[in-house]
């Protein structure tokens, strides 16, 4: 009896110990992912969200999809059976960080959903819908760790609309930014003027806002011929605003995107929230003639 | 005569405020004069880049806490890559850039990844300000007259994963042979990949 006793406290001692083992290994990665979907239940022909949602720890942060100048971008990439269609995978507006050494950073803090839409086809003949996730990180405090992870979740078919998670999907497409002449956008009349010195610009980049405007920031996409610095916000007048930048072609590179994407992103009416735009970049050396 | 006052002192701070503007002229730039530094190796002795003239020479920004520093050390690929062209009279220099590192934090290190090149202290992240270094690790190229002739990234595949160096191309190795062969150097600069530099809180 005593025996018995002892080797029963003595299993429940290593279950204990497995347990926590397990709890504190989760505990320790700065960021987890786990895959969520706005339905329940898959009905053939009506779209719906997939996304991966990050959870991230106090302090440490993942990067938007332009990471600035020493990010790398979180990329999330979803996959579905044949005959649906998966759309362009949406970053909501992020924010920046200005680590010490003035390296500019944009990403995400404590939560992030990457989402994109899903169009089943109009007829389904499977009964369950493999939903598969690729998602990759580089996870960031002092010192940085990069991550993946393959997720998955099978939903069954339906008859009728099921949706699921409606509030967090609520709150995280209202965060997606707007497209000029877009729905909800708040900025318009953009236009940039280039100033080139040899292969160097100076970039201004001029627009108005249809509301009043606090917190202005341009967080430009990145080219890996380009070096984008220098990025000065000001306001001229009750509802305009003027960005200056500086684009500097890396030695050697001969050729890079002629047009790259910029967030403008701001405070307004409704809180924080940012417009894309794009802007042009210098022009690249002449090719020499043979 | 107070507003007087007040613009006179903006003029003077406006003055102020544009001199760190001209110290950036000195920066790193590839195709100019890499600049001078002087900082202690592991063993506590001054190291001054001015002491390999004549020679090429190899900056590495470092810090071994780094996953993609460690990808480039845990088979001994950037050993290798320093030894094959010590035998060809290379200097290879690693800097620490890394706030809190020690001079025993890179002796440590030395001995525990079998590193026999300095690992130049710069924990106050000065020198890696002056190469306008972002990352680790962060690659330099100097020729034998001082010029600076590549920085950037190690290789082209912004990976953390070791079994990825093979397919890569690697930029340093490459300028290396070009300018050992005394040919010109196809990829000059790139974008740097890896962990931002710890430097000192502002």
């Amino acid at each position: 009896m005593k025996l018995q006793l002892c080797v029963f406290m003595l299993v429940l001692g290593v279950m204990g110990a497995a347990a926590s083992a397990q709890q504190s290994a989760a505990a320790s990665s700065p960021v987890t992912a786990e895959l969520v979907a706005s339905v329940e239940a898959v009905k053939a022909g009506e779209p719906f969200m997939v996304a991966v949602r990050f959870n991230i720890q106090p302090k440490w942060h993942i990067y938007w999809k332009h990471g600035g100048q020493a990010g790398i971008p979180t990329e999330v990439k979803f996959e579905l059976p044949e005959g649906f269609t998966v759309g362009e995978v949406a970053y909501p507006v992020p924010i920046k960080f200005v680590q010490p050494g003035d390296i500019i950073g944009y990403g995400y803090e404590n939560e992030a959903l990457l989402m994109a839409y899903v169009t089943p086809p109009e007829e389904l003949s499977i009964r369950e819908v493999p939903i598969k996730a690729r998602a990759k990180w580089l996870v960031c405090a002092e010192t940085c760790i990069p991550g993946r992870q393959d997720l998955s979740m099978t939903l069954p078919v339906t008859d009728e609309s099921r949706p699921a998670n409606a509030a967090l999907f609520a709150e995280w497409t209202a965060r997606v930014p707007a497209v000029i002449d877009g729905y909800g956008q708040l900025i318009t009349n953009v236009k940039t003027e280039v100033r080139q010195d040899g292969r160097d610009a100076v970039n201004t980049t001029t627009f108005s806002a249809f509301a009043t405007l606090s917190d202005v920031d341009f967080y430009p996409a990145g080219d890996p011929g380009l070096r984008i610095e220098d990025i000065k916000v000001e306001q001229t007048g009750e509802k305009e605003f003027r960005v200056t930048y500086t684009i500097s072609p890396l030695a050697g590179f001969k050729q890079w995107a002629r047009e790259l994407e910029a967030l403008v992103v701001y405070t307004g009416p409704a809180g924080r929230h940012g417009t894309m735009i794009t802007f042009p970049t210098p022009e690249p050396p002449a090719e020499k003639q043979n | 005569m107070r507003f007087a006052l007040t613009s006179l002192f903006a003029v003077v701070l406006m003055g102020v405020l544009a001199m760190p503007a001209a110290a950036e002229e000195q920066k790193a730039k590839v195709g100019e004069k890499a600049p001078n530094f002087t900082l202690k190796d592991q063993s506590g002795n001054e190291v001054s880049l001015s002491d390999f003239a004549g020679k090429i020479v190899v900056l590495e920004m470092f810090n071994e806490q780094c996953p993609f520093v460690v990808k480039h050390y845990r088979e001994g690929h950037m050993n290798a890559l320093a030894n094959k062209y010590k035998e060809q009279g290379v200097v290879w220099l690693a800097i620490n850039p890394t706030y809190g590192s020690t001079i025993e934090s890179n002796k440590a290190i030395a001995e525990k990844w079998n590193i026999d090149r300095p690992i130049l202290h710069d924990a106050e992240s000065k020198v890696a300000k002056l190469y306008r270094a972002t990352n680790t690790p962060h690659m330099y190229v100097i020729d034998q007259e001082g010029t600076l002739r590549y920085m950037g990234a190690i290789d082209s595949n912004r990976s953390a994963k070791t079994e990825d160096i093979d397919g890569a191309t690697n930029y340093v190795d490459q300028a290396l042979q070009a300018l050992l062969s005394g040919s010109e150097i196809s990829t000059p600069e790139t974008k740097a990949y890896g962990c931002t530099i710890k430097f000192p809180p502002n």
